[in-house]
């Protein structure tokens, strides 16, 4: 071997090395595995229309996803983000059927954000663990919904234009969704990764005692990271909208469970201070797959829940293992 | 020791999946049905339905029906059901149209290109135009069941105040069986209204209970769902409530509970929709269109609502326990 | 040790008050550049509650703080650390589960332009990591690697060290030897050492007189929110400082 050579070689070495530390390892290797073994079972796995259909429900989940690990690597958690996905998507209904849906979308933004600082605000002010203040606020928002919608749907008779920008089918079968979560989880990742802010997140989540002895402003990380939550939930509920045309009370319940099922999947610690957008990413991929992934196998239906739970027991399990022989 | 762990793990995954395969490998034939139900599948009354489908698959050495939808119902899962098992391309597809703005978008392109597409149990009750272009519906009319509660309720009695408990809310049909009721009620003069008791049994048990409460004047109640009907009447009876005097219950669909509640006098009566034949013709129709070209009777094929009260119970009781009504 | 002029670090008269409970009465101690001031008093003297005044954890009741003869008024953590305060607590120091260089910058993160965005400038934190904690004699093979594999007394140099690469002028040290073994005593003795010749005023909070003594220059005791006395090195064996701490008074010891 000639010297350029062996340089390449050992520096492919070393990147895999390197790779094997980061926390999205094991989520990316289970979810090439199970893709594998799903193409085998089901030839028509890989095609292009069953690509493009898991990549939309992952989006919606993926979003949520996104959202609900960057809380949690702050050290707090966010029950709340199914009730405001459901909500955001029905008040987007409601207002867009009678404005410019650009308007609406604004708006359910713009509520998102103040939810996630009503979250914030409890948890701050009250001490009241976040977990539990958060399934609060979620059974709160979820039951007055409920009480509005009286259980009926609201269809969907405004313009188009948020529907494009968000849901409406692409060439070849791509959405606006796909891209949005691709963008988002980048954005998100170098936030985390590369920012300074991204350091305080992590020293917040880590241990919050030294994160203020050094200085940084734990609160303000928390109120952030609350509303970062709620507005991509609300925005994840506005894409589900535009692509079933009606709105309904019922959306989205558990999906709470699934965001942070698929967050720690792709190697979020429950505790906080560690965790991976990327990850995040390919948590959610993971949790679309597999259902889509039997169905198409023909397994006996009653079977799924147990698979997706026996997988996040694994996966975490994993996750744990892996992280344990590097801290 | 960490390492083998990990393999060993992921070894029991793999197997786990692979036999899964096999057995799906091992029932390939040549034609492929898919029935995908809004649920939850592990609902009595979707198990007749279930054996409808899958005892019509039996009858054809070459017929494959695959039956499958969410645990319970949840209309982002029944709908990602859907579009999973299209993306397998199957010879034809059974479903409920539980959502049908929502499927739209879905069965439109792949009845386009030809896929014998059959809906039951949940039609489009959209304007005629407006409807997905299904091959036939087989079920019921879930307005009529509204209106035949009601009109079977006001055979035995005039009511003070009727309520509809919505145990599916989200879907359509399920709503329109309340509106149904709602309307045919109050063109009697009896005030009428629909509750949602949401999916979970306990919970609704509770929501109802609750409401009896605040309108104690409430004489009778129309239960879309034999399992919901199952935890509410004890629940009722919990409060000190005698079911059948205090309230009266008019029941949709069969199991062999609400025929024991029919004979001791705590339901007035049911009504069968006939699932089973739901799943069979849906399966027999769609097979003898892929295979052979027949075109099935035109929508609705209805099914039902047959009444049945305590007269029809010895003979149906039997067949409750088996799995056929 | 004598000091030319006024020292760098004056607290004259601190008294707080917590509703009823008074915590200090009075107290004023005084620290100057290359100068170790052992803080001494049993648990519940009022060290860690002075301490906190001047790293602008909470405002005296009455009372003022002097940084070189001037008057300043400490209102955050933020004020004493841009003075120059730098407070290194074992239980408060490090994130386990970072890594040493997010550590070594946390809330001091360098940062690069890249177009509009602000990102971190991880080729510097890399370097500059490695250089120092390298200094203080922790043998790390890369700077991406977790805290939670450090000892405490690697911990310690650490913490010592950063806090003296970003220019600390009083350096706080909270019961800095709880835990660590009798070599890592000796290291961490060595690097504070370092900092004092490197121009810090030090005060060394301990409620045993045997982790300071060999280091210190001079001793301030507390007792109960008021303080006992001030005595040079030269004053007193380490015998008798743990008299006066145990006993909370000067009467049973005679010092020189």
């Amino acid at each position: 071997m000639d010297a350029k050579e062996t340089t390449l070689w050992s520096r492919l070495i070393n990147v895999a090395i390197k790779f094997r530390h980061r926390p999205e390892v094991g989520v990316i290797l289970a979810f090439v595995v199970m893709s594998a073994i799903f193409s085998i079972l089901s030839p028509s796995f890989l095609s292009l229309r069953n690509l493009t259909g898991m990549f939309t429900v992952v989006s919606e989940l993926g979003i949520m996803t996104i959202g609900i690990t960057f809380i949690m690597i702050a050290g707090e958690f966010d029950m709340s983000v199914s009730s405001v996905y459901a909500l955001g998507g029905f008040l987007f209904v409601t207002l867009a059927n009678g404005m410019n849906s650009l308007l609406a979308m604004a708006i359910v933004l713009l509520g998102a954000m103040v939810i996630g600082f009503m979250n914030a605000m409890v948890v701050l002010k009250t001490r009241i663990p976040s977990f539990i203040a958060t399934l609060g606020m979620m059974m709160f928002l979820r039951g007055m919904l409920l009480a509005i919608t009286g259980g009926k749907s609201v269809k969907y008779i405004g313009d188009s234009i948020v529907p494009a920008i968000l849901s409406t089918r692409l060439p070849l079968g791509f959405r606006p969704s796909h891209f949005w979560f691709l963008g988002l989880t980048i954005v998100f990742s170098m936030i985390l990764m590369r920012t300074r802010y991204g350091n305080w997140v992590f020293a917040t989540g880590g241990d919050k005692g030294v994160a203020r002895a050094m200085g940084v402003n734990t609160d303000r990380v928390k109120i952030i990271n609350f509303m970062i939550s709620s507005v991509l939930a609300s925005l994840a509920g506005m894409m589900v909208i535009t692509r079933f045309w009606i709105a309904n009370a019922s959306f989205g319940q558990h999906m709470e469970l699934e965001a942070i099922a698929a967050a720690v999947i792709g190697g979020t610690f429950l505790t906080g201070g560690y965790g991976s957008i990327v990850g995040a990413f390919f948590g959610a991929f993971l949790m679309g797959t597999v259902r889509t992934g039997l169905v198409m196998s023909g397994a006996p239906a009653y079977w799924y829940r147990a698979f997706v739970g026996a997988i996040l027991i694994i996966a975490a399990a994993i996750n744990l293992k892996l992280r344990r022989q590097e801290m | 020791m960490q390492m083998r762990w990990g393999k060993l793990t992921f070894v029991l995954v793999l197997a786990g999946l692979l036999i899964t395969g096999v057995a799906a490998f091992a029932a390939a034939k040549n034609y492929t049905v898919y029935v995908v139900v809004h649920g939850g599948i592990a609902d009595p009354f979707w198990k007749v339905c279930e054996k409808g489908a899958k005892d019509a698959g039996a009858l054809y050495p070459d017929l494959n029906v695959i039956y499958t939808g969410p645990a319970s119902f949840k209309l982002e899962e029944f709908i990602a059901d859907v579009e999973a098992a299209l993306a397998t391309n199957p010879d034809a597809l059974v479903c409920t149209l539980t959502a049908p703005e929502a499927m739209d978008d879905i069965l439109r392109p792949v009845i386009a290109s030809g896929l014998p597409v059959i809906g039951i149990n949940a039609p489009d009750l959209r304007p005629e135009a407006e409807r997905i272009p299904v091959l036939t519906y087989i079920g019921m009319d879930s307005y009529t069941i509204g209106v035949t509660a009601a009109k079977e309720t006001l055979k035995r009695f005039t009511p003070k105040r009727a309520v509809y408990v919505n145990h599916h809310p989200g879907a359509t049909n399920i709503e329109l069986r309340g509106e149904g009721w709602i309307d045919t009620m109050t063109a009697a003069g009896v005030t009428a209204e629909a509750i949602d008791i949401t999916e979970d049994p306990i919970q609704g048990a509770e929501i109802v209970s609750a409401y009896l409460k605040a309108h104690p004047d409430t004489d009778v109640l129309f239960s879309g769902n034999t399992q919901r009907t199952e935890t509410i009447i004890p629940r009722l009876e919990d409060d000190g409530i005698v079911v059948g005097k205090d309230i009266k219950i008019a029941q949709m669909d069969i199991s062999s509970q609400i025929l024991q509640y029919i004979s001791d006098g705590k339901v007035m009566f049911t009504m069968d929709q006939q699932q089973y034949m739901q799943g069979y013709l849906g399966v027999i129709f769609a097979y003898l269109n892929v295979k052979y070209g027949l075109a099935p009777p035109p929508a609705p094929v209805s099914t039902g609502p047959g009444v049945v009260t305590a007269k029809d119970i010895a003979a149906l009781t039997e067949l409750s326990k088996e799995g056929y009504r | 040790m004598g000091h030319q002029g006024t020292p760098l670090v004056q607290m004259e008269g601190i008294t707080k008050r917590y509703g009823a409970v008074e915590a200090l009465t009075d107290v004023s101690i005084h620290v100057d550049r290359h100068e170790v001031l052992g803080l001494l008093g049993d648990n519940g003297a009022g060290k860690s509650t002075l301490i906190k005044v001047l790293a602008g954890v909470h405002p005296p009741t009455t009372g003022q703080v002097y940084f070189d003869g001037k008057p300043v008024l400490l209102k955050s953590p933020a004020d004493a650390r841009k003075m120059g305060v730098e407070t290194v607590h074992q239980a408060l120091s490090l994130v386990d589960i970072m890594t040493i260089s997010r550590n070594f910058y946390l809330g001091r993160e360098p940062t690069r332009k890249f177009g509009p965005f602000s990102l971190l400038d991880t080729r510097k934190m890399g370097q500059e990591c490695r250089d120092v904690v390298t200094h203080v004699g922790v043998r790390v093979r890369d700077p991406n690697e977790y805290v939670s594999l450090l000892s405490g007394g690697e911990r310690q140099a650490i913490s010592i060290g950063r806090a003296m690469h970003f220019g600390a002028k009083v350096l706080i040290l909270d019961e800095p030897m709880t835990a660590l073994s009798i070599k890592e005593v000796r290291i961490i003795l060595k690097e504070i050492e370092k900092a004092k010749d490197e121009g810090a005023a030090i005060i060394f909070i301990t409620h045993n007189v045997h982790h300071v003594y060999p280091i210190a220059d001079r001793f301030t005791i507390l007792d109960r929110g008021k303080k006992v006395c001030d005595l040079d090195k030269n004053q007193a064996s380490p015998e008798q400082i743990m008299e006066i701490v145990a006993t909370g008074s000067m009467d049973s010891v005679n010092v020189v």
